[in-house]
């Protein structure tokens, strides 16, 4: 791999290796699956899935005692459950927004890290979908919440947001799910196609659904490949704006703002690509996919995150100048709580992580320095759930009458919860990286420099 | 439970400790039956002592098996007249509550009562309006009573040592007990008792008193100071009781009392307080108000001038406003001393009793000395308020011809021996006396000690026999009011576990253990009658009718100009007693002043064991669930501590280790300190600190210097209300009285912007639209609203724990905020219900609809449909959702069911619930008045906060109807809503608070004519 001093800065540094060769690819990334599981694997899930017990625990509870167990009160009948779900569900938006939004602006580079980020949109859903049922005071009726036919003649409520989150997030999980799993498609074949023995070519068979290779099958393919990423382009937008307006319907200064849709929406790419620099960098450097994710992918992804943190930061300052310019004493109010406030803490973290920190993408150097970024992009997903947090909680505890105010904090069972979904969300990624080719050969290929000569 | 007939034909043939054997086996197993019994019943049975072995022991024996299958069967059959309703008795329809006059009393507070019953359960207790304690309203503790009666931690059985008894061997021994003291004339029986207000009671002592005449009585009452009784009187003897009649009185100064809220007759204090209080166009006058104190009390915070002073320095304040009023003084000038802002304070007290001679009133405290109700008393001759604001009742003695000794000289004649038995009847020296302790030591020497009373006690556990007597709704009786008016106090139960009244077991002692309560109380009333008005003996029965029903026999002060005219009494002449005592030292402020008062909701702890009371707001502070030691903001500075720093409060070698709380308005280096709270015995372990080791005799109410240190660790408090600055935030107006009769003003309050709302807007139905209007102006911050309406709505008492972490329950909280100068802060107390918004932002957000408005304008909660997302309670701008976090009601607890209003849904866990403006009552009334054919008359429907409220400050009823009594309410120039801006459009306004400090003292002055 070339250094990058050495790189013309006028061009455009390669997407892929330059030695790659098809072959390569099929031997290298399918590889990872038919290799017999590796020590190192099996300690990273098997401490991922003590946190998914953890999780079950902590439902268990839950559902035994009562959200009680948790640190939710009035004023602040949100906590730890909301805050992760937003924080959950923007991770997703990375994932879609690389695979759909990228590939209609024929960003050539997404194709190795598509797969693998529409894995995490979906198990990030996964985590987020948990809590808006774990959250209920009785989690057992959650399904009043969708309009089936009831006998009772009862319908819900179609002005509450809450509503339209159902539907939001559900419509998302769905077109997440069919967007990944088309995609794979070609990749099943392939690994039937690999497959050694009968019992695997059968399973992989199942899941390749027919799939012969066929010219025909590539243009169906392509068509049904691009009409899905058009489904799912909106929803980037969508789904994060109905959650913002969870809050942004509501009256609570803190939350009653025209600015969230597109400051969630943004706050949710910046926190999911995030998510995604997270993950790739250790899966990069353990599974040696220097050729496939290059530095050009995590110079790109940096430069997303110096955008979208300013657009965050955007939001930020308006809020404050709105709070200031429209002359309401709540809202005013609210701001410099936030700042002068018992939760004083919760704004620095916020703008240290969410502000502070992207401004040094704006040099290549750090852009291109591993441990760098590695550390940027942790500092960004904490500083994103701060952020959630100070939204949910520092909003809520000092609302209209103080007389009523109170105070928050996470109990045992909230970091519980949430350190669960970590591990249920890691030990699904673990299960993905050994069971199902993490980057989407078939597209892959289509980038392989062949002849070599034809680059330049 | 189950069906309990059932279950005791088990026990009597299966697991009944036998009292006669059949099979050998069946005599062996005997031992193994008792040790299962005492695994089972922590006090069961032990093994007797080689010493007893003896008549009475098998008999005691024999009453515990007895007792035991009792207790294995939970409740005991009644004894008497159990045969089923043959025919339904007439009024007795399933689903409609009958309602019983009584009278229940607490301490020397008697408050006359309406007890609702649901098919013979006592559910609910209202004021009877009929009564000049109640008029209408009931306090905190009346509310709390009916928890009382259900608390499954009352005494249950007869107890002989740790052994259970029966009642007949009880009064087997009371029988030798009655023989001894024939022999000897009662020499060495002592009778302690609380405040007895009881004619028939003080009639059975009497015949007790008679009968035995070497034996004492004496009385013993926690929570109140001896000695002032005594000082009004220029005679020996039985000292008259004032009467203060506070809607006469313009100006009004309260030197320590908290006449509002902790005094005899403080309800009607109160409602004759806040008829003052509302001033109109019509009614331009307001009285004013001055405090000195120490903390502020209930009173305090309704004050226009309160002045935040030491206890100890009261008296010299009296003496001060004495001689400022131009009474001659003997003494040096007493003023010296006092600092400029108390000086300031008398002296435009003092001009504004002069200006208002005869319709001024200065009332002593009830924790203070003598000296200052003898000063007060002077004062109120000099000004001509006898007679108009202050008359006087005659202390009730029952006849007897000497007063009831202390409890210091109980004790002095224990520990010298003199005394062989103690009857013990509910109370508590054990724990409540000063010097605790000793009273436990000199207790010891006692050879028979019995106890009666609603719980077992710190004071029980010392006594050979444990009685556990019934609570006033189980027994009859007879209470006189602060004004002389007296009840008939009749039971709405049978006692639920075989108690008996107290009356009965005094009975018992005087030999006749056949005898019940009816029958002694109607004997008392009918010889009462042949000697009285009431005579003629055919009449009784109508009297006796009469007076069950009305709740009053009409004979009270306030009924009979005669009889108060008996009462009166002539000024005290000035004389050189006085004099000498004009001149108290005036307190060095330097040394901190440690000051005991009762617990505002636990009063002297015996209420330790009421969930609602611990967990209702104490006033001011809000805290519940135990109580911290109360300084102010610069004593605290000065010693680093903040809100819930622990310190050790030495005195003389004794400590407490307390938690500390900054109020605003306190006195500096003092300290108050609440009893009643740190109860080793009571429901749920200890709550709180006692602070009792601190007292001695002579020194129980106030004492000078005491130490404090730093503990260095936080104890969680559980504080309902964590801030009480208002942020500049337009919650509660507060206007004086000027602006309040000013055009301005009112045009400026009126001036709204116009808002517009996205949805459309609710077509005006017909038919009656419910609206409440809250007036801060008469609003004294008692909380007996919070508590009316957990009794009436089932609302779940969720412990100190979860308290703290802010998921109190209570549907109507109130919110106190201080403004201003954190040493002289202005109190305003402002209670908050659901709004009943028309547009409800709760309603917008939930996702199931089950937050919905009815046509009534009402904001409804359909429990069955809530899924519990809170949502609502974040969109709630006033914050009085209130949701289960966990399953807080008691599905478990057998007798707590009965306590339950059966109107009311009991609530789940998951589930939210707020203020419905008690929509069973508004229900009710429309059965009635479509059963009756009648419309709704305006003030028919009566919430449970408006019932109970002692100022009438909360007004409900049809806001269509222009001619309602909150139509005019909400019409008046005062009227506002919170948070209008948000155009949530609330159905509850509150009134504007007006405050009456007058002109500046120098106005005042030129006014006066330069006379003050």
């Amino acid at each position: 791999m070339p250094a990058l001093r050495q790189l013309d800065p006028l061009e455009r540094p390669p997407v892929i290796g330059e030695d790659v060769r098809y072959e390569d690819v099929n031997r290298r990334i399918a590889g990872i699956v038919t290799a017999p599981t590796s020590k190192g694997w099996l300690i990273g899930f098997g401490v991922a899935f003590l946190f998914v017990m953890l999780f079950m625990a902590a439902v268990t509870y839950l559902f035994a005692r009562g959200i009680g167990i948790w640190g939710v009160n009035v004023p602040v009948a949100w906590g730890f459950a909301i805050v992760n779900f937003v924080w959950w569900i923007g991770i997703g938006h990375a994932g879609t927004l690389i695979s759909a939004i990228l590939l209609l602006l024929h960003q050539e580079w997404r194709t190795s890290i598509n797969r693998f980020t529409e894995a995490m949109t979906l198990f990030a859903v996964a985590c987020a979908g948990v809590f808006p049922i774990l959250h209920l005071g009785r989690p057992w009726f959650f399904y009043w919440l969708f309009p089936y036919p009831s006998e009772m003649q009862i319908w819900p409520q179609f002005r509450s947001p809450l509503m339209w989150d159902v539907f939001a997030v559900s419509t998302y999980g769905t077109v997440s799910l069919l967007f990944w799993y088309v995609g794979l498609i070609p990749d099943f074949a392939t690994m039937r196609d690999l497959a050694q023995t009968r019992g695997k070519r059968l399973l992989w068979g199942v899941f390749a659904l027919g799939w012969r290779g066929s010219a025909h099958h590539w243009k169906q393919y392509q068509m049904a490949y691009l009409l899905l990423a058009g489904l799912a382009t909106p929803l980037v937008v969508s789904v994060h704006s109905i959650v913002s307006l969870d809050f942004s319907v509501g009256i609570v200064p803190g939350w009653h703002s025209t600015i969230f849709p597109p400051y969630f929406v943004a706050g949710a790419i910046f926190s999911g690509f995030a998510m995604v620099v997270t993950l790739i960098l250790p899966i990069r450097h353990f599974y040696h996919l220097e050729d496939f994710i290059t530095i050009r992918h995590l110079d790109n992804m940096a430069k997303i995150l110096l955008v979208t943190g300013l657009i965050v930061g955007y939001g930020y300052l308006m809020e404050t100048f709105i709070a200031w310019y429209s002359g309401n004493i709540f809202e005013r109010f609210m701001v410099l709580n936030r700042i002068f406030g018992p939760y004083w803490w919760v704004w620095a973290i916020v703008i240290f992580c969410n502000v502070m920190t992207p401004q040094i993408f704006w040099s290549k150097r750090m852009r291109v320095n591993l441990p760098v970024l590695f550390a940027a992009s942790l500092a960004i997903n904490v500083g994103m759930w701060v952020e959630r947090y100070m939204i949910v909680v520092v909003s809520l505890h000092r609302d209209f009458m103080p007389g009523a105010w109170g105070m928050y904090s996470g109990t045992f069972w909230d970091w519980s919860t949430l350190l669960g979904t970590f591990g249920l969300f890691l030990a699904l990624l673990f299960l993905f990286i050994r069971g199902i080719p993490m980057l989407s050969m078939a597209e892959l290929r289509e980038l392989v420099p062949s002849p070599r000569k034809e680059r330049k | 439970m189950g069906n309990p007939v059932f279950v005791q034909i088990e026990n009597s043939t299966g697991r009944q400790a036998p009292r006669y054997w059949r099979t050998l086996a069946e005599y062996r197993n005997k031992e193994s039956l008792a040790e299962q019994s005492s695994a089972e019943f922590t006090h069961a049975i032990d093994d007797p002592s080689p010493m007893q072995v003896g008549r009475r022991t098998v008999l005691s024996y024999l009453a515990a098996s007895a007792g035991l299958a009792g207790l294995s069967a939970c409740t005991s059959l009644p004894e008497r007249e159990i045969v089923p309703f043959v025919q339904q008795p007439e009024y007795l329809v399933p689903g409609k509550p009958r309602y019983y006059a009584t009278a229940m009393q607490m301490g020397d507070r008697v408050v006359g009562l309406l007890a609702e019953t649901h098919l013979g359960r006592p559910t609910k207790l209202e004021g009877n309006p009929s009564h000049p304690a109640s008029l209408g309203a009931t306090g905190i503790f009346a509310q709390a009573e009916i928890l009382t009666l259900w608390d499954p931690d009352r005494a249950a059985t007869v107890r002989r040592g740790r052994n259970t008894s029966t009642w007949a061997a009880f009064a087997i021994e009371a029988g030798h007990l009655r023989e001894r003291m024939q022999r000897d004339q009662g020499r060495g029986f002592r009778l302690l008792t609380g405040a007895v207000r009881s004619p028939s009671m003080l009639a059975t002592i009497g015949e007790l008193l008679r009968q035995f005449p070497e034996a004492r009585w004496h009385t013993f009452e926690a929570a109140r100071r001896e000695e002032p009784a005594a000082a009004g009187s220029p005679s020996s003897g039985n000292p008259p009781v004032p009467v203060y009649r506070i809607a006469a009185a313009d100006a009004i100064v309260s030197l320590d009392a908290d006449f509002l809220h902790g005094m005899p007759g403080s309800l009607a204090h109160a409602r004759e307080f806040a008829s003052r209080r509302r001033p109109s166009a019509e009614q331009p006058s307001m009285n004013r108000l001055y405090v000195a104190e120490p903390t502020p009390s209930v009173t305090g915070s309704c004050a226009d001038h309160r002045l935040a002073a030491r206890c100890d320095s009261i008296p010299a304040i009296a003496g001060v406003l004495r001689e400022e009023l131009g009474l001659p003084s003997q003494g040096p000038a007493a003023s010296r001393g006092l600092g400029a802002e108390a000086r300031e304070w008398v002296r435009k007290a003092a001009a504004d009793l002069q200006r208002n001679r005869g319709r001024s009133l200065v009332i002593p405290g009830e924790f203070q000395p003598a000296l200052v109700h003898q000063l007060a008393n002077q004062m109120n001759a000099f000004l001509g308020n006898e007679g108009s604001t202050v008359v006087w009742a005659d202390a009730d003695t029952g006849g007897l011809s000497s007063e009831p000794g202390t409890l210091q000289s109980l004790v002095e004649d224990m520990e010298a021996g003199a005394v062989n038995t103690l009857l013990i009847l509910d109370t508590n020296p054990a724990y409540s006396a000063p010097e605790a302790k000793r009273v436990a030591q000199a207790m010891e020497k006692v050879a028979l000690r019995l106890h009666a009373g609603l719980y077992e006690t710190e004071t029980s556990r010392l006594c050979h026999w444990n009685l556990p007597m019934a609570h006033f709704l189980e027994s009859w009786g007879d209470l006189r009011a602060f004004d002389g008016t007296c009840s008939i106090v009749q039971p709405t139960i049978r006692p639920l576990k075989g108690q008996k009244p107290a009356l009965e077991i005094l009975a018992t002692v005087l030999g006749a253990p056949l005898m019940t309560d009816a029958e002694i109380v109607r004997n008392h009333w009918r010889r009462e009658a042949a000697s009285n008005r009431e005579s003629e003996a055919a009449e009784f029965d109508l009297f006796w009718r009469r007076s069950l029903r009305d709740g009053v026999i009409r004979r009270g002060i306030l009924f009979n100009s005669e009889v108060s005219a008996v009462g009166s009494r002539a000024p005290v002449e000035n004389g050189p007693a006085v004099g000498r005592a004009v001149a108290p030292p005036i307190p060095s402020d330097s040394k901190i002043e440690l000051v005991f008062r009762p617990d505002p909701t636990l009063y002297d702890g015996r209420y330790a064991s009421n969930g609602w009371l611990q967990e209702l707001p104490k006033p001011i502070t809000s805290l519940t669930w135990g109580n911290a030691a109360l300084i102010s903001a610069g004593t605290a500075g000065r010693l680093g501590l903040e809100s819930g720093d622990a310190v050790e409060i030495g005195l003389g070698g004794r400590s407490i280790e307390i938690p500390v709380w900054i109020v605003p308005g306190h006195a500096e280096n003092s300290v108050v300190l609440h009893l009643g709270n740190g109860r080793e015995k009571a429901g749920g372990g200890r709550v709180g600190v006692d602070v009792n080791p601190l007292r001695t005799w002579g020194a129980e109410w106030n004492v000078r210097g005491a130490t404090i240190r730093k503990l260095g660790h936080q104890v969680p408090l559980a504080a309902r209300q964590h801030h009480q600055n208002m942020e500049n935030r337009d919650l509660i107006r507060s206007w004086t009285l000027d602006e309040a009769l000013s055009k301005e003003k009112a045009a400026s309050a009126a001036l709204k912007p116009e808002l517009l709302s996205l949805y459309p807007e609710r077509p005006v139905r017909d038919g009656p639209q419910w609206g409440m209007s809250i007036d801060l102006s008469a609003c004294i911050g008692c909380g007996a609203c919070t508590i009316a309406c957990q009794a009436e709505n089932n609302i779940s008492v969720v412990g100190a724990e979860e308290v703290r972490r802010g998921r109190i329950m209570h549907w109507i909280r109130l919110d106190t905020y201080f403004e201003g100068d954190p040493s002289a802060p202005g109190i305003y107390h402002q209670p908050v219900p659901c709004m009943q918004c028309e547009n409800a932002p709760c309603e917008v957000v939930c996702p199931v609809g089950a937050t919905a408005h009815s046509e009534e304008g009402l904001n409804q909660m359909v429990y069955n449909r809530c899924v519990g997302t809170r949502y609502c309670s974040n969109n709630c701008p006033y914050k009085v959702r209130r949701f289960n976090f966990f399953q807080y009601a008691d599905y478990e607890t057998g007798s707590l069911k009965g306590q339950r209003n059966p109107d009311v849904s009991v609530r789940s866990r998951g589930v939210m619930e707020k203020c419905t403006y008690c929509v069973q009552r508004i229900e009710a009334a429309k059965i009635r008045s479509k059963v009756n054919d009648q419309p709704i008359a305006d003030g028919q429907i009566v919430t449970a906060c408006q019932q109970v409220c002692p100022t009438e400050a909360i007004v409900f009823g049809n806001i269509a109807d222009p001619g309602s009594k909150v139509s005019r309410a909400k019409s008046g120039s005062r009227n506002y809503t919170l948070l209008d801006e948000l155009n949530t459009r609330p159905r509850t306004s509150y009134l504007a608070c007006v405050r009456n400090p007058g002109n500046d003292l120098a106005e005042l002055r030129e006014s006066e004519g330069g006379t003050v």
